[in-house]
């Protein structure tokens, strides 16, 4: 291990643990309030920041020693009884705690330095402290806070002026469609100095085949501003799409870009120090990865990034090449997300090895029984078995890693509660059951914003103000439940508030009048409260800064449908609302249930499966022509055929299934050749390269080595009920 | 030598119009004096047009040139170091 490794390696150690500590911090201001000096609280609260402050000035980051140094000194002064803990206080404390998370994780991003925003942020903080330490204390502030970073800033060449060449070839209909190429230069030279413009008139043609409205005039711009090549490039927005527009480092700019290049952190990716470099912006490279994707399938060979960048004139060779010097080493490609270390129980960790070791011993016993006991099958069936359940025992070790208490979540919510409570001068209590229950860190850390969106809709538009609660015969104080819980292999969290509930006929008028819901339609409760979930659908009367019921919604779900889970409303009016949201337990692994067509295999999820039924050949509902529907006990089901769907060759088997899937409530059936039945398998997540593949979430591996692709049932349940909508309104039309 | 006037806006909006103006001399191999004293827009497709003439004139062996200029023909063509090109 090099030394730079082992320094990224405790580095990355002490985010983990800084993290876990703000925790703490956060966590010790909430408790402040009401605990008496000298108390368990507030030591504890002083010991997680004299840690932090501590770690790190290990790590040579002065920013977090400085900040954290002025807030320790005030809990030593709080500890020893000279100061008295408020509520002011505790309220001007708690937006420290999350800028010193905002500070770790900008370390955590390769960030050794505050930016110029996290330093004013630190004065403004330290700031509205001072009215709270005694005079004397107070004076040490301004030294702590004021003194500025004395290294240069990642960010320092951003301040100058950098030189820029501009190729702009605008599309041929750009004047037709409003856009005047030239009031774009004359933009540009608002935000920076236009050195240089060349008209490039070389596809100008003859008068007698000019076509007068065409754009023909291609030009060449050298550039300086201070504004990043973002901005510029933001200018060409609305002609993006027909133009070509090629921004690049001016020649004489190059050697600044390679030094500031060698200044930057490591990264895995040669597209992350391009971009903070400021030499490419995001899209830049975006685009130029779906041209790397798009030649390495028809080159069927990886073409180097680097070489497209330099090929399509976005960055000069050398600050690449440059880049590539500074990219991370072999072996380290990890995802991005994946990069965090995690925090393992050591008990879990140990069983997990013993686990393997049984698994060893009984894989070899396994061997010996089939050299020597050739000719009997039951001591290779046995062994067999034996090795099959260690293997699962394994999984389920392995898997259990990375379970964590849901409690972590929850408890930043008491900080969302009182926060937005205050704001909107509403009493809530917050009671958090279930907290212990365990789910996977990934789920954890990807729920945790749709929840926060959830309780924040519960306190803004479900809880009422205390007048009007009195004036209801509720208690002035509200109550916020979150809950979690396991239910049949999933795990179940509630948002319940005992609000005024959802107004089922203003939810009705409001979707009828956005024509989301036909007059006169009757729709069930469910179907009614499903509607708060549609893009943009609010009935606040007015919208707070908080969001209205329903506003972002329609996000919350779409987080929820992305993690394979569901959402239901329960409400009841003048009563109250509950949210709950139904999960995997695990990202990893699903039930599945595994069908062929043709000599392809593919997985259903099986909470998705309700039925399967036979594709009866008769019961294709007559005079409906070519729709794909059938006849289920009397209602109509539509159906996909998966061979048509995945294009795939061969005659259908004589007899086909249909597997009837459910989403929201809407059925769909899937034509198949043949059931395999249940199956629980890993999922391997597709490359990138399948990004745009809709209907499918992942694949697997199958015991005979064949590869079956794991089938996305909303998208193709949403995308079949779109078709019919079509079809429908195509025949109705022609009715 | 004909000497023609062009007025208000010499944009999109004209353009078509402004090419069938002009046709009819360039066609005849006539020496061209435009006068843009009064024109109060131009724009990129009226750039064009002039870049157009001028090209078409002098492969015809004749010659288009400015006669006058509005302040913001002026300017455009200063700002795209076109005036020498044009003018002369």
């Amino acid at each position: 291990m090099s030394m730079d490794d082992e320094y990224g390696h405790a580095l990355d150690v002490f985010v983990t643990e800084a993290r876990d500590l703000v925790q703490d911090v956060e966590d010790g201001f909430l408790r402040l309030e009401g605990s008496s000096a000298g108390s368990e609280t507030v030591n504890a609260l002083f010991r997680a920041v004299h840690t932090l402050k501590g770690s790190s000035g290990m790590f040579g980051l002065g920013h977090i020693v400085e900040f954290t140094h002025v807030i320790e000194t005030m809990l030593d002064l709080v500890r020893r009884g000279e100061l008295a803990v408020t509520p002011e206080m505790v309220s001007a404390l708690l937006p420290c705690g999350d800028h010193i998370l905002n500070l770790v994780e900008g370390v955590a991003s390769g960030r050794s330095q505050a930016t110029p925003e996290e330093q004013s942020t630190s004065a403004m903080l330290l700031s509205r402290l001072e009215p709270f330490l005694p005079g004397a204390e107070a004076a040490a502030v301004p030294d702590a806070s004021a003194a500025p970073s004395s290294e240069p800033s990642d960010s320092e060449l951003d301040d100058d002026e950098r030189s820029w060449h501009l190729s702009l070839r605008f599309g041929e209909d750009s004047l037709r469609n409003g856009m005047d190429p030239l009031a774009f230069l004359r933009y540009l030279a608002t935000v920076g100095t236009v050195l240089d413009l060349q008209v490039r008139s070389d596809s100008l043609p003859p008068l007698a085949e000019l076509n007068p409205e065409t754009c023909y005039l291609g030009f060449e711009v050298d550039y300086v501003t201070t504004v990043p090549k973002a901005d510029i490039e933001s200018i060409f927005e609305f002609v993006r799409e027909d133009s070509d527009i090629r921004i690049t480092p001016a020649a004489e700019q190059v050697d600044s870009y390679v030094k500031l290049i060698g200044t930057l952190p490591e990264s895995d990716r040669i597209g992350d120090i391009l971009i903070r470099s400021g030499a490419a912006t995001e899209r830049e490279i975006a685009d130029a990865m779906r041209l790397q994707q798009e030649r390495s399938r028809s080159a069927n060979a990886i073409v180097p990034l680097g070489e497209i960048l330099v090929e399509q004139n976005i960055v000069p060779r050398q600050v690449v090449d440059a880049a590539l010097g500074k990219q991370r080493k072999a072996g380290e490609t990890r995802a991005q997300q994946d990069t965090q270390t995690l925090r393992v129980d050591a008990a879990r960790l140990d069983r997990l090895i013993d686990l393997v070791g049984e698994l060893v011993i009984a894989q070899a016993s396994a061997g010996v029984v089939c050299m020597t006991d050739a000719g009997d099958r039951s001591g290779v069936a046995e062994a067999q078995s034996e090795v099959m359940r260690l293997v699962e025992e394994v999984r389920d070790s392995a898997l259990s890693l990375r379970m964590v208490p849901i409690g972590t979540t929850f408890r930043r919510f008491e900080r969302v509660v009182r926060d937005v409570s205050v704001e909107l001068q509403k009493e809530v209590g917050l009671v958090v059951t279930g907290g212990d229950a365990e789910v996977d860190k990934a789920l954890v850390e990807r729920i945790g914003d749709p929840l926060v969106h959830l309780v924040r809709n519960s306190l803004d538009h479900g809880i009422e103000p205390p007048a009007e609660r009195l004036r209801r015969g509720k208690p002035a104080r509200g109550t916020l439940r979150l809950n979690a819980f396991h239910d049949a292999g999933s795990i179940v969290i509630e948002v319940a508030d005992d609000g005024r509930g959802l107004d089922r006929d203003k939810i009705l008028e409001r979707a009828i009048e956005r024509g989301l819901v036909e007059p006169g339609a009757v729709l069930t409760d469910a179907e009614v409260y499903e509607l708060i979930f549609e893009p943009g659908f609010s009935t606040a009367a007015t919208v707070s800064n908080l969001s209205g019921r329903g506003v972002g919604m329609d996000v919350v779900r779409r987080n929820v449908t992305a993690l394979r889970g569901t959402i239901e409303v329960e409400t009841s009016l003048g009563v109250g609302t509950t949210m709950r949201i139904r999960l995997p337990l695990t990202l990893a692994i699903i039930e599945g249930f595994l069908v062929g067509v043709g000599s392809r295999y593919f997985i259903v999820p099986l909470d998705r499966v309700t039925e399967c039924v036979e594709l009866p050949p008769g019961a294709i509902v007559p005079g409906v022509g070519s729709r794909d529907v059938m006849d289920l006990r009397g209602e109509v089901l539509p159906f996909i055929r998966l061979r048509t769907m995945f294009g795939i060759d061969g005659q259908p088997a004589r007899r086909q299934s249909v597997v009837v899937v459910e989403q929201s409530g809407q059925r769909t059936g899937l034509v198949v050749d043949a059931l395999m039945g249940e199956f629980q398998t890993v999922i391997k997540p597709l490359g990138p390269l399948f990004s745009r593949a809709k209907c499918i979430s992942g694949a697997t591996i199958l015991g005979n080595g064949e590869v079956a692709l794991i089938l996305d049932v909303g998208p193709l349940v949403v995308g079949q009920t779109e078709r019919e909508r079509v079809l429908h309104a195509g025949a109705t039309a022609v009715a | 030598m004909t000497r023609l006037e062009l007025n208000d806006e010499l944009t999109i909006v004209t353009a078509a119009e402004t090419v069938e103006r002009l046709k009819p001399y360039l066609a005849t191999g006539t020496n061209l004096e435009l006068d843009l004293s009064a024109v109060t827009d131009i724009d990129t497709a009226g750039l064009q047009i002039l870049l157009v003439a001028k090209r078409e004139a002098e492969r015809l062996g004749a010659t288009v040139t400015l006669a006058g200029t509005s302040p913001i023909v002026r300017n455009l063509l200063e700002f795209t170091r076109l005036t020498r090109e044009l003018e002369h």
